[in-house]
């Protein structure tokens, strides 16, 4: 009798209790519309930029000496980009069957040679497209060259 | 014979149990989903482009931070979501400036001037069409410029 009493308490059912995930559930159903209203799926960026100066030479005369200030003027032209600089020569880049990085490789040939203040200025016609004055400014990004200003090419 | 019964119902109960509504399952989905959008949860400005601008792609990494929108489409110019010009009347017209949106700024500038306080310099964001032509966007900033607003940001799509 004892040993039926004992195998009774060793072996009696004990109830395990079911997780409660429903409460964690209703939290999550509540934050997932609220998060689904702050996201962000599509990231935009911002580049600030200067605004283009009417009256302003597009490609400036040759700089003093002592200025030490590398002016690369970016001509965009429907089929290559212009490149100025000033008091040391141009040099034209073909954009038909150039490679994506030939604007910035010549921009970081470019500013290779120069360790002072170096800037670009973009001169676009008056039907040059947006996208191309961007593309412009992430080449000179790329190229170290981060103050990259839109200038007037008196042509608008 | 009552310790079979038990047993019995206890192993009804199972079987039922494992045909019904798995939560697990969902509770699986709903974690995903929650780590997926507290990933992309953004806790400063959201700026969302208005519909009809597809925005050029750039490298740029800079958030972009409250200011005043001009979206600029292939049919109107929008100051704040509200149209201000057509983009064909502003192309045709001579004029540098663009009235419709002298006039919003203006009246933005007024009504910020009236809520009282030195405000520091607006900053406007170009939202720009990637196919708009850089004529009409000389427009829109000199319009700017002219009101007073010089310090512009122009809005792109951050390359992956």
């Amino acid at each position: 009798m004892s040993k039926r009493r004992g195998r009774r308490r060793t072996g009696a059912h004990v109830e395990v209790p079911d997780l409660e995930i429903m409460p964690m559930l209703n939290v999550f159903i509540a934050i997932i519309p609220l998060l689904l209203l702050s996201a962000a799926f599509v990231q935009i960026s911002v580049i600030p930029t200067t605004l283009p100066t009417a009256g302003a030479p597009a490609v400036p005369a040759a700089a003093p000496p002592e200025a030490q200030a590398l002016v690369v003027t970016v001509s965009v032209q429907p089929d290559a980009w212009q490149l100025d600089v000033a008091g040391a020569g141009s040099r034209r880049i073909e954009r038909r069957g150039a490679a994506p990085t030939a604007l910035e490789d010549a921009l970081k040939a470019l500013a290779a040679g120069h360790d002072g203040e170096r800037r670009v200025r973009i001169v676009a016609g008056a039907t040059t497209r947006y996208e191309d004055i961007i593309d412009v400014m992430d080449a000179a990004r790329a190229a170290g060259m981060p103050d990259a200003a839109l200038a007037d090419g008196g042509e608008v | 014979m009552k310790s079979r019964a038990n047993r019995r119902s206890r192993w009804r109960k199972s079987a039922i149990g494992s045909g019904g509504v798995s939560l697990i399952s969902m509770m699986d989905i709903l974690v995903t989903l929650l780590l997926f959008l507290l990933k992309s949860y953004v806790s400063g400005e959201v700026m969302v482009p208005p519909a009809g601008v597809t925005l050029p792609t750039s490298t740029a990494q800079q958030d972009p931070a409250s200011s005043l929108i001009v979206a600029i489409d292939h049919d109107a110019i929008r100051f704040g979501g509200e149209r201000v010009a057509s983009v064909s009347e502003t192309l045709a017209s001579n004029s540098p400036e663009i009235p419709g949106l002298t006039e919003r700024l203006q009246g933005a500038r007024a009504t910020s001037a009236a809520a009282g306080g030195a405000s520091p310099a607006q900053v406007v964001t170009i939202q720009g069409d990637r196919d708009v032509e850089y004529r009409l966007l000389r427009k829109v900033m000199f319009t700017l410029s002219r009101n007073g607003y010089d310090n512009v940001s122009l809005a792109v799509l951050r390359k992956a």
